[in-house]
């Protein structure tokens, strides 16, 4: 025999980083192309958008081009603009913009969870496990790697839509200070990185724990939508009442655009919130009034409009939550998987340590024993 | 120093013991064959042995005192499943690779050499190579990684003689000039008789013998006499098994000395190997363990 040639060089995390792409370049492979795909569209839609509105002398009155001002306001392509023809820009910048969500748990679907199962439907794990690596390195590695990868294939992805988001959404809501639309809540580069470690988390112990790929899937794909539907339905609204602004407001008075309105009400002149019918009846009287609008009216007769609202610039802040509390249940999920792998298989110290009580009896019967 | 340390070892799936009660205390630096019929807990045992299985109950150290599967022995011992599980979509030479990165003890010139001695091919992917090529490779990977302690579960099943000879012999090397210890199962007894050192015949999910072969060989005789007094022979010394043909009777028995009346004559590995295989309840050799 001759001496030990070879000891792996670097950290662990280096060592396994080139595992992985070694052992796993089709879900490398598959991370980067569901991504880029998602980019790519993305980019085109955003180039075409903005030759349309440079074609149509509106791109001046773009978010961030600083001259949005009367010209643009009254510009004939704007009316046009507003009239309708930005069918193509108003599709994409609505609901269907929510279909970016998508782009998380499809990444997670071909290339997060079958590395696990294939362990398992092919018995390689027999070989893996019992390497210097152990498979709890081995587990966080892999997973650590790819999530690594698709996580930055989410910050691209999301800067591009963000880029493009902004564009589309002003075609929409044309306002000079539009920004990132409280119904993307869950759309920014910043949640779309949280969605995908949570995806990537959450296949890898659906695979660790159903040991096959189809029922994996499946599972997968039935958890990960209930998780979105909870957080985009449930979760999003209540996050949202959270210590909201509260203000009087002018009657005629617009809302800034910008801002999330949790709620309104009015007050009478004795200071009680009015019902919708009391409400209704002052506003009667209001539209009655000679001489003034009916704000100056019911301002001069000391009533008073209450608006409960989330700044604009508090949205950042709530997607940081969002995206802490799928972090927080990505690293549940990774724990999940490492217990699941340890109940199976020892990964212990010295056994005086942890020294295993003999739980049968000690009296077994005539024989070896 | 004992390479393998069981007390009161058992392993249970669901409702199914595969292993019970096993008490074990086998000394480095030998060959130990791994013998029992299908059912008898020997690849329970060898997964248990591997870290891949952890006991229901019962202790199970290694290396002298450590948990398999524990980082302490994880660079130390080597296992190869009976299925051998290999990355079958992976080239052989990214196989290697790749079992160097995973491992912190890696010898990359045995690896080269052994491929080669053995014809295998580097850029074929392992899932087109024969059976008796990915066993070979699978032997090669445990080989590589130059343990102390080497778990082998019916490794030689899909050789051929030839290879079965080239692996056996390169596996001997290892235990000669390394100190490796292994562990063989087997249900070819004839292949292991030739160089197993320590014996361990499992039955029914429970050790029956645990033993040197040289103190199984001095403590056994096969006893040759009438059949009318086979009945009566294991009033005299503890019988194992007996056969009968015509007026002759040919007993297995432990003993040192045959009775009168009867002629004797040494057995092999396999005659001992077989007769405790033949009678289940036939037990335990306590007195010829060897100490730990």
């Amino acid at each position: 025999m001759t001496a030990i040639s070879h000891v792996p060089g670097g950290t662990i995390v280096l060592r396994m980083a080139r595992l992985t792409w070694f052992r796993h370049r089709w879900a490398v492979a598959t991370i980067l192309a569901v991504f880029g795909a998602a980019t790519l569209v993305l980019l085109a839609e955003g180039i075409a958008l903005r030759a349309w509105l440079d074609g149509a002398g509106l791109a001046h009155c773009l978010p961030g081009s600083g001259s949005f001002g009367l010209a643009c306001r009254d510009s004939p392509a704007l009316a046009q603009l507003l009239g309708g023809d930005n069918g193509q820009a108003a599709f994409f910048a609505g609901d269907t913009a929510h279909l970016l969500l998508a782009v998380p748990p499809v990444a997670a679907l071909f290339a997060g969870l079958p590395w696990v199962t294939r362990e398992f439907e092919t018995g390689s794990f027999r070989y893996t496990w019992v390497q210097g690596i152990n498979p709890v390195r081995w587990l966080l590695g892999t997973y650590g790697s790819l999530t690594a990868i698709a996580a930055a294939g989410a910050v691209v992805c999301g800067l591009v839509f963000d880029w493009w988001y902004r564009t589309a959404q002003w075609t929409v809501n044309v306002t000079p200070s539009m920004g990132w639309d409280w119904d993307a809540f869950g759309l920014s580069p910043i949640a779309l990185v949280g969605w995908t470690v949570f995806a990537m988390a959450l296949a890898m112990l659906a695979g660790a724990a159903i040991r096959r790929t189809v029922p994996a899937m499946a599972a997968f794909a039935v958890c990960y939508a209930a998780c979105l539907a909870f957080a985009e339905w449930w979760l999003r609204q209540r996050l949202l009442t959270i210590m909201p602004v509260v203000r009087q407001v002018s009657f005629d008075a617009i809302q800034n655009r910008g801002d999330y309105g949790v709620n309104g009400w009015m007050t009478g002149p004795d200071g009680h919130v009015l019902t919708a019918g009391q409400q209704l009846n002052a506003y009667l009287a209001a539209s009655h009034a000679k001489g003034m609008t009916e704000g100056q009216w019911l301002t001069a007769h000391h009533y008073a409009d209450w608006i409960a609202y989330q700044p604009h610039d508090r949205l950042v802040i709530f997607q940081l939550a969002v995206t802490l509390a799928l972090l927080v249940l990505a690293a549940l999920s990774v724990l999940t998987a490492v217990r699941l792998l340890s109940r199976d298989r020892g990964v212990r110290g010295r056994a005086g340590a942890t020294r295993r009580r003999l739980r049968l009896r000690r009296s077994a019967p005539a024989g070896r024993s | 120093m004992n390479i393998i340390e069981a007390d009161q070892l058992s392993k249970r799936y669901r409702r199914t013991w595969a292993l019970r009660d096993c008490d074990l205390r086998v000394p480095d630096g030998h060959v130990v064959a791994l013998i029992g019929p299908n059912g008898a807990g020997k690849t329970t045992l060898l997964r248990l042995l591997a870290g891949l299985l952890v006991p229901t109950a019962g202790q199970l150290t290694l290396l002298g005192g450590y948990q398999p599967g524990s980082g302490a022995v994880r660079d130390d011992v080597a296992y190869l499943d009976q299925h051998y599980p290999l990355y079958r979509d992976l080239q052989v030479r990214h196989i290697l690779r790749v079992a160097a990165e995973m491992n912190n003890r890696w010898d990359q010139d045995i690896a080269e050499e052994l491929l080669a001695a053995w014809r295998i091919p580097r850029k074929r992917k392992a899932g087109r190579l024969s059976g008796g090529q990915q066993a070979l490779l699978a032997l090669t990977l445990a080989i590589a990684r130059r343990p102390r302690l080497l778990l082998l579960d019916e490794p030689m099943a899909s050789l051929d003689p030839v290879a079965r000879q080239d692996a056996m012999g390169t596996l001997m090397t290892s235990v000669a000039e390394d100190g490796l210890s292994l562990v063989l199962s087997s249900h070819v007894i004839s292949e292991l008789e030739r160089v197993a050192s320590y014996l361990i015949v499992l039955s029914g999910g429970r050790v029956q013998v645990a033993a040197t072969v040289d103190s199984l060989l001095a403590s056994h005789l096969a006893l040759i006499g009438p059949a009318s007094e086979a009945g009566r022979l294991a009033e005299q010394v503890p019988v194992i098994t007996v056969s009968r043909a015509g007026r002759q009777a040919l007993a297995l028995a432990r003993t040192t000395a045959a009775p009168a009346g009867w002629a004797e004559r040494p057995v092999t590995m396999e005659e001992i190997a077989l007769g405790y295989l033949r009678e289940p309840a036939a037990q335990a050799l306590s007195g010829l363990e060897v100490p730990a």
